[in-house]
């Protein structure tokens, strides 16, 4: 009762605050602090009512941002919701730094020797993964086709070119929502950690992939182009640029937690931020830097605990932020355009995620629990989805519109379905510390 | 790009300055006072802000906003939280009587004195309205003491017993005044100071600051209910004080007059003050430097009025303090003898002041606004540093105690 009644003052608030204007311009950020409140306080409760009905408090954000933002609540009357194009911008710095600081956490929950003692595993399951998905989901885009009204009457390399790149989009998952689920659930874990393991491993492979498909989409669609092979190049400096920078940043990390220790967690801030600022002025990956450095520190210095412990200290406000704000985003125009095509690409997306992980735990020897539920652990996609739709977007001729908007709608739905069914796993393997 | 380079700086200069505020650096006792109460970083906010190498320029600036209007709230929040009726009326109405008199006497006075000087001195740049805005601003500024800078004072020959123990209170609770005019300026004229002020909205909008600074203490309760752990904690406290103070600016309300009575709020329904202070001191330094670096970057010492006026402000505030204490002392029946002069005791300025100034200037931007920003900077260092020095007078040298 409480929580509902906590979430009806905050709605009051905003109506309140949309219809009594003063009329008087503000200074900037005034809007952005005030969602920011909006946004701690209502998604965290929403968090606690899912978290109450057995799902992951992600699920809570994201539903909190998908509900109180413009297509929900905001389609009922525009006075209703607080999350305007201007204070969803005015957020976007603090997003980049809940990606950061979530990243930060994937490279520091990783540990050389556990990686090493499960080499074979990380490596076969990562590769069954991105090539049956790859293949199966291209295989079925091929087969349907023909619900997509952008392909009617194409010739068949530009149906081979949209396969390929839907396939490579469904390759791709979201390491934030991995690391943010098996914190919230305290998850300790052989299944936890290979899942971790993966996904980190997944995020460059990922980013290969992608720009060797781009290169071949792009010779399918236009053959007399030829082949731009300094996407590869670039590719090439942004993994070895990105593991190198971070590796600077966690030296510095160690060597400063050496030297003064205090107040960790504004330090961590900052090398988020330089982290950001390095990858937007050198084109490199700010998750990639941040992961190294986090590994890093983990791995090659005393302090690898410390520094997880100053992390987790702040994760919840940074998870709260981070997802609310990816809820408020999620296109639900782009998937009521595209449902039927988007609901067939979800569904075999499960699908071969299933096989392919299955025949890789297989091969590698793999216990039940992780044949039968790791595959859970990769359904989420938020940001490197959207940023691999947007370069698509961009450097597709033709076609790249559509694709993104497909792309998007699919991961409205698996931005909502990957927490709850990587929470299932690791309940259902008796990792969580929270468990049903 | 330019705004994140501008928050790595800033994030690398609140590192630093936690460092060196807890340092056991050897110090002259007055530069000492300045890293104990982290003013010192406003001259680090000069010197890389639009005034000093503009590494933090104007559009970083008005970027970095969000930071300045949460501060705002966090100070007015900090303040309110301290006001606790349980332990407020333990005080005597004489106690109270000294404390606001002499802070409306002091408000009073730089009231007078600064209205003066604008009308004489910049009749044409400042135009009746402004002047009556910027002089508002320094008089709600003058009348509070930074409670610090009197525990600072433990050592000294003759603070000691009852007037020592009354100038502490005072120096809790003399920000009052100003704070309620401040609040009740920015009511009736909210975001502009001229002829569209009418009394009926204006009482309704002091009407709706009030409501609104008693919900978020009700929600603030409310959500601590469901708290378990530190960081949910966290995430209710900053939550509501970013509620808040975002939503106060929004409508161009003052966001550390709603800060302050969701804090006074707060503190008299709920049992939970202590996990709430321990919240707001572990974020405490951190969020003090960023806030001082960032008033620092507000500094403008382009015109020729500013070292009269900061005279000006001084003086009339000096004045205030000292003939209010005085006053205070008859009437406590204290004893007098140097002590009457304890109001010079009472000059530090900090956190309150400072973060009244910026509102100000925030929302009432005029041709006199950053003057008189500045100027009330410049009067927080001078009180700052000659503060310690004239306290000798009523009570004798002390040993440069450190907080």
């Amino acid at each position: 009762m409480r929580h509902v009644l906590i979430i009806v003052v905050l709605t009051f608030l905003v109506f309140v605050v949309n219809v009594v204007q003063t009329g008087l311009p503000h200074p900037f950020g005034d809007e952005a602090v005030m969602v920011l409140g909006f946004v701690l306080i209502g998604a965290w409760i929403v968090g606690r009512m899912t978290a109450r009905l057995r799902m992951p408090m992600i699920t809570g954000y994201l539903l909190a941002g998908l509900v109180f933002g413009q297509h929900v609540i905001g389609h009922l009357s525009p006075n209703l919701t607080i999350f305007s194009e201007r204070a969803l911008d005015q957020l976007s710095l603090i997003d980049g730094l809940a990606l950061g600081l979530i990243a930060f956490t994937a490279g520091g929950e990783l540990r050389v020797k556990d990686v090493m003692r499960r080499i074979k595993s990380i490596g076969a399951i990562t590769v069954a993964q991105a090539v049956v998905v790859l293949v199966g989901v291209g295989g079925v885009i091929m087969l349907a086709s023909s619900l997509l009204p952008f392909l009617d009457g194409q010739p068949h390399r530009i149906v081979l070119a949209t396969a390929l790149l839907l396939g490579m989009a469904a390759v791709a998952k979201s390491p934030a929502t991995t690391v943010a689920v098996i914190t919230e659930m305290g998850a300790r874990g052989p299944m936890a950690q290979l899942m971790l393991a993966v996904t980190v491993v997944k995020d460059v492979v990922v980013l290969m992939l992608f720009s060797v498909g781009l290169i071949t989409a792009r010779i399918l669609l236009d053959p007399a182009g030829g082949a731009d092979t300094g996407v590869l190049l670039h590719v090439l400096w942004e993994v070895v640029g990105s593991l190198a920078i971070g590796i600077l940043l966690g030296w510095l990390l160690s060597f400063y937690i050496r030297l003064i220790g205090r107040d960790l967690p504004v330090l961590v801030l900052t090398l988020s931020f330089l982290a950001m600022y390095l990858a937007g002025r050198a084109a490199l990956s700010g998750i990639l830097i941040c992961m190294s450095a986090g590994f890093f520190v983990e791995n090659f210095t005393d302090y690898g605990n410390r520094l997880i412990k100053a992390i987790e200290r702040y994760s919840l406000p940074v998870y709260i932020v981070f997802f609310t704000v990816a809820g408020a985003k999620i296109n639900v125009p782009a998937l009521q355009s595209m449902w039927a095509i988007a609901l067939v690409l979800i569904v075999s997306r499960l699908l071969f995620t299933f096989i392919g992980t299955w025949l890789g735990s297989r091969l590698t020897g793999g216990n039940n629990n992780e044949r039968r539920l790791l595959w859970m652990g990769f359904i989420g996609q938020a940001g490197v989805t959207l940023g691999l739709a947007s370069i698509i977007a961009r450097t597709v001729p033709g076609i790249g519109g559509q694709l993104q908007t497909l792309i998007i709608a699919t991961i409205a739905v698996n931005q909502i379905i990957g927490p709850i069914l990587l929470r299932l796993a690791l309940v259902r393997g008796g990792e969580a510390r929270i468990t049903d | 790009m330019k705004i994140i380079l501008a928050l790595i700086s800033l994030l690398i200069l609140a590192l630093l300055g936690s460092h060196s505020i807890r340092s056991r650096w050897k110090l002259p006792t007055p530069v000492r006072r300045l890293f104990d109460n982290a003013l010192i970083f406003i001259g680090v906010g000069v010197a890389i802000g639009p005034a000093g190498v503009n590494l933090i320029g104007d559009d970083a600036l008005e970027k970095l906003g969000p930071i300045i209007v949460i501060s705002l709230g966090w100070i007015g929040f900090l303040f309110g939280v301290h006001l606790e009726w349980r332990r407020m009326r333990r005080l005597t109405s004489r106690i109270w009587m000294a404390a606001m008199g002499q802070a409306a006497l002091t408000v009073g006075l730089v009231f007078f004195a600064t209205y003066w000087f604008f009308h004489t001195w910049m009749p044409t740049t400042a135009q009746l309205p402004a002047a009556l805005a910027a002089t508002i601003a320094l008089a709600a500024c003058a009348g509070g003491t930074a409670p610090n800078t009197v525990f600072q004072l433990g050592g000294r020959p003759r603070f000691v017993g009852e007037i020592a123990q009354s100038l502490r209170i005072i120096a809790v609770i003399d920000d009052l005044p100003g704070l309620l005019l401040f609040g009740v300026f920015f009511s009736f004229f909210p975001g502009s100071f001229g002829a569209d002020a009418a009394f009926w909205p204006g009482v309704a909008w002091l009407g709706m600051t009030v409501m609104l600074g008693v919900l978020f203490g009700l929600l603030l309760k409310s959500l601590l209910v469901l708290a378990r752990g530190e960081q949910a904690v966290w995430v209710a406290v900053f939550g509501v004080i970013s509620l808040a103070s975002g939503l106060a600016s929004y409508l161009n309300l003052s966001p550390i007059f709603v800060g302050a009575i969701a804090g006074v709020t707060f503190a008299n329904i709920s049992g939970q003050k202590e996990t709430v202070y321990e919240v707001l001191a572990s974020s405490e330094t951190t969020i003090y430097v960023l806030f001082l670096v960032l008033v620092g970057c507000l500094w403008s010492f382009d015109t020729m009025y500013l070292l009269p006026l900061v005279l000006l402000y001084v003086g009339a505030r000096t004045l205030g303090k000292v003939v209010g204490v005085g006053v205070g002392y008859r009437l406590l029946g204290a004893p007098v003898g140097r002590e009457r002069l304890g109001g010079l005791g009472l000059l530090g300025q900090g956190g309150i002041a400072i973060a009244l100034a910026v509102n100000y200037a925030r929302v009432f931007t005029s041709n006199v606004s950053s003057l008189v920003l500045t100027a009330l900077i410049f009067g927080v260092l001078i009180n700052e540093v000659l503060g310690p020095v004239l306290a000798t007078i009523p009570f004798g040298a002390g040993r440069g105690g450190r907080r």
